[in-house]
């Protein structure tokens, strides 16, 4: 009985040495691979369900062969990638093989129905399948999420030469001084473009006393039709 | 006995008589208001505020009574005008504000350009003005108005104000913001009896809140609806004023007077966005100086349909409403 104790005592010391020595072996070189992320931003930007920090350094991308119309203004886009709330994609693509067969996704993250294109698109027409953390062009340029406007202009280029000019999209930070747009992904689901219907704000008040005006139909007969003896007089319909 | 004839004196004057006379009332009124604070002062020390004079110090009370209409001033009456109005609101709201005048930047003139394809009738921009420009939240008085037109027509009299649905835009409904239209030709200044409303050189519409009479007569001469009256005292939460104000733009307002669009004078004329275009969710406002050829407004002008509002009446708005191309007919 001494003899099992002692050899069980043994075995437990042995194994809590080994694992104290692993732990110290490993936390040094655990440290520098994921560096603590500043509060603000990781609580802005990310959900914390796993340690996928988003990298230092853009991926590397190509110039778009689509240029600016001529005349347009310079500016600046606001920059996205950092909402991105599953980036970088890499963090779970790197382990799952590419499939570059279209077909229906069910499974959760992505979204699985895609509206954009109403069928005629799937993923891999605009995300790089060898490269999870960019997008890709036409010609296969590399593109940043972050200029992921000058993607949707191979398609949409009567939208972009509005945005570009200012008549479509929004201005940040003043009507003078640099000129900073909003990106298309910041209004627009890019799986999704349409914007949701949603309940407007609260009507104007109406003075105490008084009524809201009634809606004048616009159809109504013109008031020598109505005049006219038995015609119905008022209103056709209210609603 | 024949007096020997004095010479008449001209209207000239007569008139420089009559001012100096005036002048010299009011230096004295003022000074008594003086000496009535330092005596008060010296007699009680808490009971000066809240005195009498509708709480205001007697030297605030004079102030204001005299207060000349705000181009007529000199800067050091400016100056004391607005450590008035801010007196004012500390007492009143117990909210510390700044009340600027920021002049009008040169060579520019503002405009507005409003996509109405884009317009979904959400009313935020009528959300974010209450509340940027310290209007009272129980008064009607709303800077914007967004109407509901049905498809095809352009009846503004038909058009309802007070919808309400679930969920807009409605099918079938197009939406068209009305606010005021900074009229080049401003037939509202005309019509004012005290020009207590001007243009002023930046293209903004502005009102004197002290000066105004409350006659109305600029909310009949306008034919957009823009000038809403003050028919009751403005009831703002404390925690919901918007402390940064300007003399002719949100400053907290008195009853009785008229109040409309001004631009968001206390943002705009500092280089930022007016409230309304930055809560626009779908971007269909477009705000900029009409005088910088580079500018966004300047070329929606020059390469989208543009129309403005009853234009046949000569006002020249300073607003333009645009709709989007169909991408065939693009260039």
């Amino acid at each position: 009985m001494t003899r099992i104790r002692s050899c069980c005592t043994a075995v437990l010391a042995g194994w809590l040495l080994a694992w104290a020595a692993a732990a110290a072996a490993q936390a040094p070189s655990s440290a520098p691979a994921s560096p603590p992320a500043p509060a603000a931003s990781a609580a802005l930007t990310h959900r914390p369900l796993r340690a996928n920090q988003p990298p230092a350094v853009l991926p590397p991308t190509t110039p778009a062969p689509i240029a600016d119309p001529p005349g347009a203004p310079a500016y600046t886009v606001v920059p996205r990638q950092h909402q991105l709330t599953l980036y970088p994609c890499s963090q779970c693509h790197k382990v799952l093989p590419l499939n570059t067969t279209p077909r229906q996704l069910v499974a959760a993250p992505h979204p699985a129905a895609l509206k954009h294109g109403q069928g005629r698109m799937w993923c891999l027409d605009c995300h790089l399948g060898t490269d999870r953390d960019v997008l890709h062009g036409i010609s296969g340029n590399r593109i940043g999420f972050n200029e992921s406007s000058q993607l949707c202009a191979q398609c949409h280029s009567a939208r972009q030469r509005d945005w570009v000019f200012g008549a479509h999209g929004k201005r940040v930070a003043g009507w003078s001084g640099e000129r900073q747009l909003y990106a298309c992904t910041h209004c627009h689901d890019p799986h999704n473009p349409a914007l949701a219907p949603r309940a407007p704000s609260k009507p104007p008040p109406v003075r105490a006393g008084l009524t809201p005006m009634q809606p004048v139909p616009h159809d109504l007969p013109p008031l020598w039709k109505l005049m006219q003896p038995g015609a119905v007089h008022g209103p056709t319909s209210t609603p | 006995m024949a007096q020997p004839a004095r010479p008449e004196p001209g209207p000239q004057a007569a008139a420089s008589a009559e001012e100096l006379s005036v002048r010299a009332r009011r230096r004295f009124l003022q000074g008594v208001a003086q000496v009535g604070l330092a005596g008060g002062a010296a007699a009680t020390t808490a009971g000066v505020a809240h005195a009498a004079w509708g709480g205001a110090t007697l030297q605030d009370a004079l102030g204001s009574f005299f207060q000349d209409q705000y181009q007529r001033m000199t800067p050091d009456e400016i100056a004391a005008a607005l450590a008035r109005i801010e007196r004012k609101a500390q007492r009143q709201h117990g909210v510390a504000i700044t009340c600027e005048n920021t002049p009008p930047i040169p060579n520019t003139v503002f405009g507005y350009a409003l996509n109405i394809s884009k317009c979904k009738g959400y009313r935020d921009c009528v959300e974010a003005c209450l509340k940027e420009n310290n209007q009272g939240r129980d008064s009607q008085v709303q800077y914007i108005r967004v109407l509901e037109l049905n498809n095809g027509t352009m009846d503004l009299e038909s058009a309802n104000h007070y919808y309400n649905p679930q969920a807009v835009p409605t099918p079938g409904k197009t939406y068209l913001p009305v606010q005021c239209m900074q009229c080049d030709n401003p037939p509202c200044v005309k019509a004012c009896p005290v020009e207590a409303t001007w243009k002023e050189p930046d293209g903004i519409v502005v009102i004197d809140y002290d000066w105004c009479i409350g006659c109305r007569y600029c909310m009949t001469a306008c034919p957009y609806w823009a000038r809403h009256f003050n028919w009751t005292k403005p009831q703002i939460p404390a925690a919901e004023i918007n402390p940064k104000t300007h003399y002719l733009g949100n400053r907290p307002r008195p009853q009785g007077v008229v109040e409309k669009c001004h631009f968001c004078t206390q943002r705009t004329r500092k280089g930022r966005q007016p409230a309304c275009q930055e809560a626009c969710p779908t971007g269909a406002r477009v705000f900029g100086n009409l005088l910088d050829p580079n500018s966004e407004i300047r070329w929606i002008l020059a390469n989208k349909q543009v129309f403005r509002l009853k234009e046949e009446l000569g006002t020249e708005p300073k607003f333009w409403y645009y709709s989007d191309d169909r991408a065939s007919t693009v260039r």
